[in-house]
């Protein structure tokens, strides 16, 4: 079939398509559930392989399709639904969460009236490792604590020179001595080897109380007898008896 | 150094005598005693000044012989009386005479009569301690002398001892003791042979 030949089918067929299209319908065609309408077959002679060769120029023709879709009618049946893509999406996600056949379920707690459970053997180290103790204590005494973290001065170098202190001392007050009161001998300070600090301070002058080396004993001779006279006869031969 | 007790002070408390003032007969009487003479102070006080002592000390010794017999009157076996009746009753009785308050100080043994408020002055303390006298020969029986230690402001202190002891007072205020060195020393064992 040349060329010319595919021209003049393609163009009787847009005749034959014009004219029925004007044409009126006698029995409106069910449809089926796609929806799409019935397409009058043609001949195997209408056919047009269009999978030949094409034209090198092809020819300029103005073909305007108007997709129609019919309504359903109203006795006509009730539509199947199509599957949402939310159901498709609900499948896939069954599909994906479906565990393997050989993955192994987890067991559970068994219900209180199954009896109980045995307990599962836990395997432990042969010796517990205590903690080095030893070490750790002197890691922890060479450590600054928590409380001298943050209140750590820095010190200046020592210098060479000698310390200045005053020859003068304060006086320690003197105690109030009372007739009630009798103090009790006071312990010697001991005595403090500095032999650096003799040589260079001046001794200080330390007065101490010598404690008596032996105890008073207290001898209770007799309690004075105070003179009360009762009458006044009384008092007065003991005042003209002073002097005579 | 000895430690005199602190004085005891016995107060007496005036009575309440009765006086009678006769102005017809200008006379003036006490609980029916004999008429007395009602005289200024300062008076008194100066004739006691320019009098002979002995003469002023014979007064005195009078007018206390009859305040001793008044208190031993109105005393129960007057020496058995305490120091606070025979205080009462001899203070009343010179409170009557207008010769001061009177009071009693013991320092350890001495006996101390002290005059407050008396009107006759430090001239009058002779004449004070001369009725002081009566009053205890009178009524105790006893010879004894009051000797004036000296006046802290308006009171008088009068020292109880015996004719002897009073000599030796006198001489150691002489010598410018204060009273309370005299009855400190009064208390030592020196002082007590001392004539």
């Amino acid at each position: 079939m040349t060329h010319e030949q595919e021209l003049e089918k393609l163009r009787s067929l847009l005749e034959r398509v014009r004219a029925n299209r004007s044409r009126p319908r006698a029995v409106a065609a069910p449809t089926d559930g796609d929806g799409a309408a019935e397409v009058e077959l043609l001949d195997a002679e209408d056919v047009v392989e269009l999978t030949a060769a094409a034209p090198s120029e092809p020819p300029e023709l103005e073909v305007t399709f108007e997709e129609e879709r019919e309504e359903p009618p109203v006795s006509s049946r009730r539509p199947i639904a199509m599957p949402s893509p939310m159901d498709e999406a609900l499948a896939g996600a069954a599909q994906q969460f479906e565990a393997p056949p050989e993955r192994e379920i987890p067991v559970k707690t068994p219900p209180p009236e199954s009896g109980p459970q045995a307990a599962v053997p836990v395997e432990l180290p042969a010796e517990p490792r205590l903690p080095e103790m030893e070490g750790l204590r002197e890691e922890l005494a060479a450590r600054p604590t928590t409380a001298q973290i943050g209140q750590t001065v820095e010190l200046e170098a020592p210098t060479r020179a000698g310390l200045e202190l005053s020859s003068e001392r304060p006086r320690a007050p003197v105690p109030v001595a009372d007739e009630l009161e009798a103090e009790l001998p006071r312990a010697q300070a001991k005595p403090v080897e500095r032999e650096r600090a003799k040589a260079e301070l001046p001794s200080p002058e330390i007065t101490r109380r010598v404690a008596p080396a032996q105890t008073v004993e207290a001898k209770a001779v007799s309690a004075h007898k105070t003179f009360q006279p009762r009458t006044f006869a009384e008092l007065l031969d003991a005042s003209l008896k002073l002097l005579e | 150094m000895i430690r005199l007790p602190k004085p005891v002070a016995t107060p007496s408390t005036v009575l309440a005598p009765k006086v009678e003032f006769d102005l017809a007969r200008g006379q003036i009487t006490l609980s029916g005693s004999a008429p007395r003479v009602l005289v200024p102070a300062e008076a008194l006080s100066l004739l006691c000044k320019d009098a002979d002592p002995e003469a002023v000390q014979s007064f005195g010794r009078r007018l206390g012989v009859e305040v001793g017999r008044r208190a031993a009157e109105g005393l129960n076996q007057i020496s058995r009386a305490s120091i606070e009746a025979v205080v009462e009753r001899v203070g009343a009785e010179l409170a009557l005479m207008g010769l001061g308050s009177l009071a009693v100080e013991r320092w350890g043994r001495a006996l101390v009569c002290s005059v407050s408020a008396a009107p006759l002055g430090l001239e009058a303390d002779a004449l004070v301690g001369s009725v002081l006298e009566g009053v205890l020969e009178d009524a105790f029986g006893r010879a004894a002398r009051a000797v004036p230690l000296g006046r802290v402001g308006e009171e008088a202190r009068f020292l109880i001892i015996n004719p002897n002891g009073a000599i030796q007072v006198e001489k150691w205020l002489a010598q410018g003791s204060s009273w309370g060195q005299v009855l400190e020393r009064l208390h030592t064992p020196k002082s007590q042979g001392e004539p």
